[in-house]
């Protein structure tokens, strides 16, 4: 991987293909769990990618690659939020996580899922950022504060504040 | 609490089971590739602009030169045995007709102009008569 992402820095398209193949799947889901679109998720991991590999020569190896870079993609994706917001974009009614086949108890299965994706929607920016790389991603606090570039205590309090409004909205859905 | 953990480990399968649509290398790498090869043509069209550009006043400029006579020369009508045959021989010069007056006669433009004749000036009074009289006033008043 070290070797990979030297050679990624040297400028070789082999290196970066494999990286930017490794991270795509990561990225278009933190991107498509913020903005809740597909489309705009889409761009996001391209412009992603582009700072991805223009700042590759920044990153010294304190986190793993793929924590580093969703730093990136979250800012990126806060960005976008800005943009379509202002320019009164698209909503996040057409988030598509939940179009996934899953036969094993599909009822059950669709009805919390709706139900997490109203809730999800209704957060906070900031809370639904530290849900996603939180419990989504799995990554630890630590992790999760570097990515979104704050002190882990705050990611602890936004966490907090998340699950207690997405255990109160729950209630209400189900 | 039971509930909200059902729904987040539900919520994370199916993002867990997310993919992007698509090969972002070929899409983004592509993309960079094709500034890769415009910058340097972008450069290389500069640069030879800037060459014609510096290169353009210095080619020789030729001398203006003196008018040359030609039709003092009377050889020069002829064209010279060897260039006879060639498209290129110049004709002969033409001639004006002799016998013919190109310019009218000096009468013939104003026909009047001998008739005309200025009158004489109109005489003016002579003044004698005027000195004498106040000579005699000056006389009578002393």
């Amino acid at each position: 991987m070290d070797r990979t992402i030297e050679a990624a820095r040297r400028g070789e398209r082999d290196a970066q293909s494999r990286l930017l193949r490794q991270l795509q799947d990561p990225w278009y889901r933190m991107c498509l769990g913020l903005l809740g679109d597909a489309d705009l998720a889409r761009e996001a991991v391209q412009e992603t990618a582009l700072r991805f590999l223009q700042n590759l020569h920044k990153f010294r190896g304190d986190s793993k690659l793929q924590t580093w870079s969703m730093g990136i993609a979250i800012n990126v994706s806060r960005e976008v939020r800005r943009t379509t917001r202002a320019g009164g974009g698209r909503d996040l009614e057409t988030c598509d996580m939940a179009a996934v086949d899953d036969p094993a108890g599909q009822v059950d299965g669709d009805e919390q899922r709706q139900a997490l994706r109203a809730v999800l929607e209704q957060l906070p920016d900031r809370q639904r950022e530290a849900v996603i790389l939180r419990f989504f991603e799995q990554l630890s606090v630590e992790e999760s504060a570097r990515a979104m570039g704050c002190a882990t205590g705050t990611v602890k309090a936004t966490v907090h504040q998340a699950l207690r409004a997405m255990r109160e909205r729950l209630k209400q859905w189900m | 609490m039971r509930q909200l953990r059902q729904a987040v480990e539900r919520g994370r399968e199916a993002y867990q089971a997310v993919r992007y649509p698509g090969d972002l290398a070929a899409q983004v790498l592509g993309r960079r590739q094709s500034w890769r090869w415009v910058l340097p043509m972008g450069g290389m069209a500069a640069a030879a602009a800037a060459l014609v550009i510096t290169l353009w006043p210095h080619h020789p400029v030729s001398a203006p030169q003196p008018p040359q006579p030609v039709a003092t020369v009377a050889g020069m009508a002829t064209p010279s045995p060897q260039t006879s045959d060639s498209l290129l021989a110049m004709p002969g010069m033409p001639e004006l007709p002799s016998g013919i007056e190109l310019m009218p006669k000096y009468q013939a433009l104003s026909p009047q102009l001998g008739a005309m004749t200025f009158p004489s000036y109109p005489g003016f009074p002579s003044r004698d008569f005027e000195s004498v009289q106040s000579t005699s006033t000056t006389r009578e008043a002393v």
